[in-house]
């Protein structure tokens, strides 16, 4: 089982892992595409620093506990949550419990979000975040 | 779906050329990882690099030769064969060198680099010294600096023997995101940082010292650290009495700099700039590293680099073991790069202007003005324009050279991408990506690499060289090395370093030189410094050849900006810092990336809330920026990273390009840089 671990203060804001993201689930048309990261400002006012970070998806699985509609789910193989959008409702209440705030929603208000890579993982390849991470910000760890 | 093929290639987005393990499937680039096991790089990507699909199938690609059939500007193109492109091309060129000479035309590289050698072989041969390069706004003053002291091309540091490291405006993380993992691994090896940036960025926040200096004050602060190291007597007696020329002047100088002095001009407290000179001249072997342009976008940039320098003769860190070492790394030899001179029979454009640039030769003229030089036909004129990447946001006041480059007989771009200096061309021809094309790298430590082509080229797009074989083909101008095709032409790369282009492309991980030469320390030992004196020359006699004609100074001379700049502070009270690097952004070329172009709103004005707060613009808000060359709106961004008083812009959006507020003839004396990183502005609410 995978365990996915994302450390802010290695994290340098640097906006690979970001990218990185779109550009795996997406096709270099699609310009609008989003990536399952989200972009945020940590200030520290005292210090005078300031910097990007880009917290994704840890596959914690809180989110799994509070769907009501069983559209969030971990697959067995590598222990990935996941989600299952037919199921959906749109009820939001994964949003209110994701601790990295990165379960976003479609158009029509279906839950969208990191699926660990999946589809590369079973090639043997890293997910695409971690795969170009420089830091170390981004981990997976068997466990 | 097909099967998918992994090939070994490089990106070339930005100049840094990171290898790549490239993912093909039926034909086409699906995805891109970072070559593992190579030095300086351990599988990482940059956000550039990684948005490598949108950059190869980007709708703004130029596919066929395009040939201008509106008026000039118009933007209206029809296509037309490489036939008539390549004939077009020497007619014209041919033309323009019967009726003007072959000075009145000027060969330009922008970016990619990678083909200089050979677009300088065309100019040598079609007998124009005006070879040019984007270098004249970036990096080549900062070789141009260390070349006056040590004669011979920049020293980086051994960062594997260095005990402490010396960062002095370089944000690696953002601008070399690939080497986080060598920072890092300084770290842990207990490595003393000191980093000198006007920002606490995230590099700086990892240092042990961070001298927060008010941009363009280098050189105050650099003279201020060797006055402290002079007069605790931490410096290198012996390589100062046997290798420094010009010590006692220096000496003599650098004690106008007390560190309560040197407070007040650069706003570093004394404590630590006393601190940071103790750290670098006591804890050695200490190594600096450079950057390539923040020093040198100054209008003192020059000297203040020439100030940082001297520290690494002053400490006896040159060329020693953890210090600037002229081979710190095994080294084979190759051809081309480097080994090209440029054609120097006729006074060259620049020349004129910055003397210095031609005696510390770099082997392209220098074109800062080229502007200028078109619209006043002075040294004499100019008509027509080859190029190949030309980017006018390169250029401070952009749509200056824009409307000059309307001016010319013949201009022709070869270009990826449709970019505002192609719309202005007679001709644009569609160039390869590094993905379309073979390329023969040479690498740090002897070490070689064949790019492979992992797509076929998109419409009909073509390598720069074999574009530049065929036009000299047509005109008749038959070179040595270009006359033989581009197979040749890596092989005659590769030659000096006893390796085939054949064993190489069998061997896609890379290939050291077979000739490989072994780590050099204290080279000075067995030849003199290739300066007039033979030494290192803090005091530079190059430099004082031009004291009464240009005013050069041969001591690393401190001049305030904010005195010389002729400006009025009180009209425009904050300084203007344009171009500090973002990670997402590469100049103007990748705004045409939607992925990279909205990660943050662009253009964006990073401003301290404090001077949000004094000029009510409210953090998100739309802002005027207006200079006294010109003026531009952005989105505010609050920033407390950087110092109040402070206004940072990332340049080259098409949406506003804070180059335009650079006025085209605020540029170093010496080295005609344009002082990107410290003019003036005001904001306005919008």
């Amino acid at each position: 089982m995978m365990k996915v671990r994302f450390d802010r203060n290695t994290c340098t804001g640097c906006f690979a892992c970001y990218v990185a993201c779109i550009a795996e689930h997406h096709g270099p048309e699609e310009a609008d595409a989003g990536s399952f990261r989200r972009v945020e400002k940590v200030t520290d006012l005292a210090a005078g620093f300031q910097k990007n970070v880009c917290p994704g998806c840890i596959h914690c699985g809180k989110c799994i506990n509070v769907c009501p509609s069983g559209a969030l789910y971990r697959e067995e193989t590598y222990g990935l949550v996941l989600a299952d959008k037919e199921k959906c409702t749109g009820c939001r209440a994964c949003e209110s419990v994701c601790p990295m705030q990165v379960i976003r929603f479609d158009e029509d208000g279906k839950a969208e979000k990191c699926d660990g890579c999946i589809s590369r993982i079973k090639e043997g390849r890293k997910p695409a975040c971690k795969s170009v991470c420089c830091t170390g910000a981004i981990r997976m760890e068997e466990r | 779906m097909g099967e998918t093929k992994i090939v070994k290639t490089s990106c070339a987005v930005c100049g840094a050329c990171c290898e790549i393990d490239a993912y093909v499937e039926d034909g086409k680039l699906v995805s891109v990882e970072g070559a593992k096991n190579t030095p300086m790089q351990e599988g990482g990507m940059c956000a550039k690099g990684v948005a490598a699909a949108q950059f190869e199938y980007n709708p703004e690609r130029i596919l066929y030769p395009m040939k201008r059939i509106g008026e000039k500007g118009e933007g209206k193109f029809a296509r037309i064969s490489w036939d008539e492109a390549y004939d077009m091309i020497a007619e014209n060129l041919l033309k323009v060198r019967r009726e003007y000479g072959p000075e009145a035309t000027v060969f330009y590289v922008g970016y990619p680099k990678w083909f200089r050698p050979a677009m300088l072989r065309f100019a040598n041969l079609y007998g124009s010294p005006n070879f040019c390069t984007e270098s004249s706004t970036c990096f080549q003053a900062a070789a141009l600096a260390w070349k006056s002291i040590y004669g011979n091309r920049i020293c980086g540091p051994d960062l594997n023997n260095t005990k402490t490291l010396l960062i002095w405006s370089s944000n690696l993380y953002h601008s070399k995101t690939t080497t986080s993992g060598s920072y890092q691994a300084l770290k842990k090896r207990g490595v003393k940082i000191i980093d000198v940036d006007p920002r606490h960025t995230v590099t700086a926040h990892d240092a042990d010292l961070h001298l927060q200096l008010i941009p363009g004050t280098d050189g105050a602060l650099a003279l201020s650290m060797a006055q402290v190291i002079i007069e605790e007597d931490l410096y290198d007696h012996d390589f100062v009495e046997n290798y420094v020329f010009g010590f006692e002047e220096y000496r003599e100088y650098v004690q106008k700099f007390p560190p309560e002095k040197a407070e007040k001009i650069t706003g570093v407290p004394a404590d630590k700039i006393r601190r940071a000179a103790r750290l670098y001249a006591g804890n050695g072997p200490a190594s600096l590293m450079f950057s390539a342009s923040p020093i040198v976008h100054h209008i003192s940039g020059v000297q203040n680099y020439r100030a940082v320098f001297s520290l690494i003769a002053l400490t006896g860190n040159y060329d020693v073991e953890g210090g600037n070492r002229t081979q710190p790394g095994p080294f084979s030899p190759a051809n081309e790069f480097g080994k090209v001179k440029r054609y120097d029979g006729k006074e060259a454009i620049g020349q004129k202007d910055f003397p210095a640039w031609f005696d510390l030769p770099c082997q392209e003229a220098q074109c800062t003005r080229l502007a200028d030089y078109i619209l006043e036909e002075d040294p004499y004129p100019i008509k027509a324009v080859f190029s190949a990447g030309m980017n006018h946001r390169m250029w401070p006041k952009p749509g200056h050279l824009l409307e000059a480059l309307k001016k010319l007989d013949f201009y022709v771009n070869t270009d990826m991408f449709w970019s505002d200096a192609s719309t202005v061309a007679d001709l644009v021809l569609p160039a390869c990506t590094s993905y379309e094309r073979e390329e023969v790298q040479t690498k740090p430590g002897g070490r070689f690499f064949f790019s492979n082509r992992v797509v076929e080229p998109l419409g009909e797009a073509k390598n720069d060289i074999e574009i530049i074989m065929e036009v000299m083909k047509r005109m008749g101008l038959e070179d040595e090395v270009l006359a033989k095709g581009y197979d040749a032409y890596m092989q005659y790369i590769l030659e000096p370093s006893g390796l085939t282009l054949e064993e190489l492309k069998a061997h896609p991980e890379g290939m050291k030189g077979k000739n490989l030469y072994p780590p050099a320390v204290k080279t000075y030992e067995r030849e003199p410094f290739h300066t007039p004196s033979g030494k290192v020359e803090i005091r530079s006699l190059v430099l004082e050849r031009y004291k009464d004609t240009h005013g050069y100074s041969g001591l690393p001379v401190y001049q305030d900006f904010r005195e010389i700049a002729g400006v009025d502070q009180k009209q425009y009270p904050l300084i203007l810092n344009t171009g500090s690097r973002k990670p997402q952004f590469f100049h103007s070329r990748v705004y045409r990336m939607p992925w990279l172009a909205g990660i943050e709103a662009e253009p964006m004005v990073e401003i301290h809330p404090e001077d949000g707060k004094k000029y009510g613009i409210e953090d998100g808000a739309k802002v005027r920026v207006v200079s006294p060359a010109g003026e531009m709106t952005g989105a505010a961004a609050y920033h407390v990273g950087g110092k109040p008083g402070v206004v940072y812009i990332y340049h080259g959006s098409p949406h506003g390009d804070a180059n335009e507020l650079i006025g085209k003839d605020y540029l170093d004396p010496i080295s005609g840089f344009p002082g990107f990183k410290s003019y003036f502005c005001r904001m306005e609410r919008v």
